[in-house]
């Protein structure tokens, strides 16, 4: 009896590791009737907090990079960092080396984060906004809230930030900004 | 009359644990090389969020960290202003309005950064605090026209337990003093003595 129930245990131990336990809303707004075609895209991230970091960050960025590169286009991320005295100066500067057709930008927008026995528990909020990188016209903007329990040692913290990615891809690929991602990628 | 002075030693035990409990402050910070070491005038405006986080701590807090940046900013020779505002849209146009009539040499904005909480308790706020100047021979008329002299992050957590709003207002005054004390360490103020005499 020790023994099944010990199996037992041991089962839904396995079933539940490695779960992400987050959930992304996003709601989204196309502001130009015209997007250019998006070859190179230049992203810059401000969304580090103690909760967006470690594991879900890096997630967070290769699940966009592959994403993207599945979608054809060529992508630079640029993480904001508090500490460089003028970000946006830097921002200019790094955009420029790279020479992007748009360039969007993910700002943290506030939230809350929990800290208990189990985790984080953390509700955050992003703005986004897509711009030309020519004529710095606005293309596309959207609001995004990332619900997300971190720091437990059940929940897969790579899988809540790749969903984070694959929400974002989604969205730009369903409202007709990016026009060459593969139909069937999630 | 025993009981009276369980009574007494109890809150008495309590206050001193209250004041032994310190508040955990780290600072890193990034200087620019061309900025004026010395502003003769600053204007301090601390940036309280929109809606206010956590209203009980951070009026009195804000307060402390006004009264001990600004003290040691007098202390180092310097003529003070103070500004606090709650919304980012009131925020810019004041700013620019008080910028506009006072031209400090000077401005040193602070806002929270990132704040986390237990299930009762605030645990950690993490300010964004920037000192700008207007270039050399400019009078700072507007914040957009100021160029960054200075940025730092302060980590300040306050130590666990409920806290009374004349502890949150030490733990501000502690926090300014940290603020400005890394100033001075990165250049700013040369010879300014530190330590109220």
């Amino acid at each position: 009896m020790i023994r099944r129930s010990t199996c037992l245990a041991l089962a839904l131990a396995a079933l539940v590791a490695g779960c992400h336990s987050s959930s992304t809303y996003i709601s989204s707004k196309l502001d130009a009737s015209a997007v250019p075609p998006v070859v190179r895209l230049f992203v810059y991230a401000n969304v580090e907090s103690t909760v967006f970091t470690g594991s879900i960050k890096s997630a967070f960025e290769s699940t966009l990079r592959r994403r993207l590169r599945a979608c054809e286009v060529k992508v630079k991320v640029l993480h904001h960092d508090d500490l460089v005295l003028d970000p946006g100066e830097r921002l200019q500067q790094e955009s420029k080396a790279f020479n992007p057709d748009v360039t969007l930008l993910l700002k943290a927008n506030g939230g809350k984060v929990v800290k208990g026995q189990g985790g984080s528990n953390a509700m955050l909020a992003y703005q986004l906004g897509l711009f030309d990188s020519k004529t710095e016209q606005a293309l596309w903007h959207a609001s995004v809230t990332f619900d997300v329990l971190t720091k437990n040692p059940f929940v897969d913290d790579s899988a809540s930030g790749s969903d984070f990615a694959d929400t974002i891809v989604n969205r730009l690929r369903d409202d007709g900004v990016l026009k060459t991602c593969p139909k069937a990628s999630n | 009359m025993p009981l009276r002075h369980a009574l007494a030693t109890l809150l008495g035990a309590a206050t001193l644990l209250a004041g032994c409990a310190g508040p955990h402050l780290r600072v890193a910070s990034t200087a620019g090389e061309s900025a004026a070491r010395s502003p003769r005038t600053v204007l301090i405006f601390v940036h309280l969020g929109n809606p206010p986080v956590d209203k009980d701590y951070v009026v009195p807090f804000t307060r402390g960290l006004l009264a001990g940046a600004g003290a040691v900013f007098r202390r180092c020779g310097a003529e003070v202003a103070m500004l606090t505002q709650s919304s980012p849209e009131a925020s810019q146009a004041g700013l620019d309005e008080r910028l506009a009539a006072s031209r400090p040499d000077a401005l040193l904005l602070v806002q929270p950064n990132k704040v986390e909480h237990s299930e009762r308790h605030l645990t950690s706020v993490e300010f964004l605090a920037r000192l700008l100047q207007a270039p050399p021979g400019e009078s700072p008329t507007a914040l957009a026209k100021l160029k960054p002299a200075w940025r730092a992050l302060l980590t300040y957590g306050p130590g666990g337990g409920t806290l009374y709003p004349a502890e949150w207002e030490r733990h501000g005054a502690a926090a300014g003093e940290r603020l400005l004390a890394q100033l001075v360490q990165d250049g700013f103020y040369p010879g300014c003595q530190l330590a109220a005499k």
